[in-house]
């Protein structure tokens, strides 16, 4: 069925009469495209934003991007062209318009997702979610998605810019439901900095979060603990990582220290590598040899050849 | 030895039963001892997410015709570890016991704690199966998709079992259970053949704190010296290990516990498995048991996939359990479920050469493996 559109009058307005902090339309979440700023600047705004009275200035329903990059192309004081709708409009007639016209133009990220899903929740009966909003975000109909979404809703604006840009996944946001706001908090602080992707702030997330349920501490407390005891891998990612491996694996890590330092006596030549079991399970070790020519195999054989059998018993010393 | 009626570790406020279920005796046998528990007729319920949302599943018995196979190998993982090649009779799923670490919260797509009332079609596949290989020997069990005992006070399905292995030559069943609902067993008064009836045992901060309304160790073994007494021949099943502080102590107590009420005669195997979860496993606990910390340990991925404590934690809980049982019956025979050969070359000197050899060894526990390859020899 096709949405009746909205009654609405075109009108003139400067941009400060809009308040930008209004989010009742919540469909654009993080930075703005240069390449937006770049049109606005040489074209100004073509087709007028949908906007509404609200308490504070005017709401706006549809069009927050390209106003967004007028304020910050030409200042507060801009004036432009837009449709105000009539007083008596729903709520939900206008949610739902603005959220089909925005889905047609551009993809949403996770946080405008989970906004918007928040906002659709509190508007539409769940048959309608499940069967036009949830498959248009592309959310999955299962409560672990959804409670996904609703935590990424819910979560303090520093990880949600991380979400935004990518940084963070939903799997992380999974493991930090159960963490209080001010822990998120303190782990973005505690990060801050240092260099990561998204699968390294997962792997350092499951070593806190972990950490914290073997040792029945708060996250909070285990941060405390780090900043205390091992200050010097907070210098960066990789290093925390390691730190928080270590302590985690207490054994796992023991053993690749034992494998390292076999290998170094060893004094394998750069062809030539050993490769332990993944995570020493079973034992199944590679040797592997890399060569160019003859000379190279030859050399390698004999490196082989000469290795002490003692050291090769050592490995399966336990 | 006194002994209390035993509260039954599953009290249904509702039955559902599917129509063609009506057809088989079975289903009227068991509606019989639940008399006034509400009877919900229902279709063929493929629709069991909808159902639970009518239904509470931990207090709903589904009553059902099973239409796949009964008899199936253990889903055991045996390209990696060592399988004992187990054989498994399905005739039963769900428990409520309620495990924190029970792989079932992962494994079952129904809710509801189902019997499967078309027995007359799983003896028959048996049938085929044990006597269209009588050179073959079976190891057989119902305690992989439930308990092998929790509700047979409703079901009454034990003597039946007993019954029928009882007739066959080349098979053994094997009850496994935490629970001492062993009335059944012990008044049941026809020949119980070589039937084993097996107790999953743990430290005891393991069973306290998660192993839901599972009967207490010394429960669970003064069942088993009762069944012994019986006749019934008893298995062990030291599986999940579980890593915790204070383990070596608490195990080793348990390994005591178990020769106040046993002699190592009455045993006819012990395993030993460490605690092992499929990684999505991990969520599920973390969210249908916050309170529980068995899943924040040392694990790592293992070659099948599962999540499982690092070698040298497994390594040195398995040392430590099987130097504890050697002090107290050093004859018993002890194997490990789903472990690697290098670990039984490093805990008992010895690895079974294949999956094949490691069944061979726990069939030659049995009698009637004995009498079955001395009348093949005669």
């Amino acid at each position: 069925m096709i949405l009746p559109s909205p009654k609405q009058a075109l009108i003139s307005c400067t941009l400060s009469e809009i308040d930008f902090l209004d989010r009742s339309f919540p469909f654009s979440y993080g930075s703005l495209p240069e390449n937006l700023s770049t049109s606005i600047r040489h074209v100004g705004i073509l087709t007028p934003p949908l906007l509404m009275t609200g308490p504070r200035g005017y709401v706006i329903v549809c069009g927050r991007r390209r106003l967004e990059a007028a304020r910050k192309v030409f200042g507060e004081k801009h004036e432009i062209n837009a449709f105000l709708v009539a007083e008596d409009e729903q709520t939900g007639h206008l949610f739902a318009l603005a959220f089909w016209d925005n889905l047609a133009q551009r993809s949403f990220n996770l946080v405008e997702k989970a906004d918007i899903l928040v906002c659709l929740e509190a508007l539409f009966e769940k048959a309608e979610m499940q069967s036009e909003f949830l498959p248009a975000l592309e959310i999955p109909a299962k409560n672990r998605f959804i409670e996904r979404y609703r935590a990424i809703s819910g979560l303090p604006e520093s990880s949600r810019s991380l979400l935004a840009q990518g940084k963070m996944d939903g799997e992380t946001v999974d493991l930090l439901k159960s963490w209080q706001p001010d822990e998120i908090e303190q782990l973005i602080d505690l990060l801050d900095g240092m260099s990561f992707n998204r699968n390294k702030l997962k792997e350092i997330v499951k070593l806190f979060d972990d950490l914290a349920g073997r040792d029945r501490k708060t996250p909070a407390e285990i941060f405390s603990l780090i900043r205390e005891h091992y200050p010097d891998c907070l210098e960066s990612a990789a290093a925390l990582r390691r730190q928080l491996d270590n302590w985690m694996f207490p054994f796992l890590s023991e053993a690749e220290n034992r494998f390292q330092e076999l290998c170094r006596s060893l004094q394998l030549a750069e062809n030539l590598r050993l490769i332990p079991p993944p995570s020493f399970e079973g034992n199944a070790y590679t040797l592997q040899i890399s060569f160019r020519n003859f000379n190279q195999w030859q050399a390698a054989c004999d490196q082989v050849a000469a290795i002490e059998a003692e050291k090769i018993h050592e490995l399966f010393s336990r | 030895m006194s002994f209390s009626p035993v509260k039954p570790l599953f009290q249904p406020e509702q039955v559902l039963v599917e129509q063609d279920a009506f057809h088989y005796p079975y289903t009227h046998e068991i509606l019989k001892r639940l008399p006034n528990i509400p009877v919900v007729t229902i279709e063929r319920p493929n629709q069991s997410t909808f159902l639970q949302l009518q239904y509470n599943p931990v207090k709903t018995l589904l009553l059902m015709v099973h239409r796949g196979k009964f008899f199936k190998p253990c889903p055991g993982t045996a390209e990696s570890y060592r399988c004992c090649l187990y054989k498994i009779l399905h005739l039963a799923l769900g428990c409520s016991i309620g495990c924190r670490y029970c792989v079932l919260q992962g494994y079952l797509n129904n809710p509801f704690i189902t019997q499967f009332v078309n027995l007359e079609d799983a003896f028959r596949e048996l049938d085929e199966v044990i006597d269209g290989a009588p050179e073959g020997f079976f190891r057989i069990g119902t305690g992989e998709f439930t308990d092998s005992l929790f509700m047979d006070s409703l079901t009454g399905l034990s003597p039946k079992l007993v019954t029928y292995f009882a007739g066959k030559k080349n098979a053994v069943l094997e009850l496994k259970t935490k629970s001492i609902a062993i009335d059944n067993l012990l008044h049941y008064d026809g020949p119980i053949g070589e039937t084993i009836v097996s107790w999953s045992l743990n430290a005891r901060t393991v069973v306290d704190r998660e192993e839901g309304r599972a009967p207490a160790l010394e429960e669970r073994l003064k069942a088993a010296s009762r069944c012994r007494a019986r006749g019934y021949r008893i298995g062990l099943h030291f599986d999940p290990l579980i890593f915790f502080p204070g383990w070596e102590e608490e195990y080793a107590a348990t390994v005591r516990m178990i020769f106040d009420f046993l002699k190592p005669d009455d045993i006819i195997w012990i395993s030993i498995g460490s605690f092992r979860f499929m990684p999505p496993m991990k969520e599920m606990i973390k969210e249908n048991h916050p309170g529980s910390r068995i899943i924040y340990q040392e694990f790592i991925r293992g070659l099948d996939g599962k999540m499982r404590y690092f070698s040298a934690i497994r390594r040195k809980m398995y040392q430590h359990l099987l130097a504890e049982m050697r002090r107290y019956a050093p004859e018993v025979f002890v194997y490990f479920c789903m472990e690697h050969d290098s670990m039984w070359d490093d805990v008992f000197g010895y690895a079974p050469k294949d999956n094949q050899e490691l069944s061979h060894w726990l069939d030659q526990c049995c009698y009637r493996y004995q009498e079955l390859t001395a009348d093949s020899t005669r």
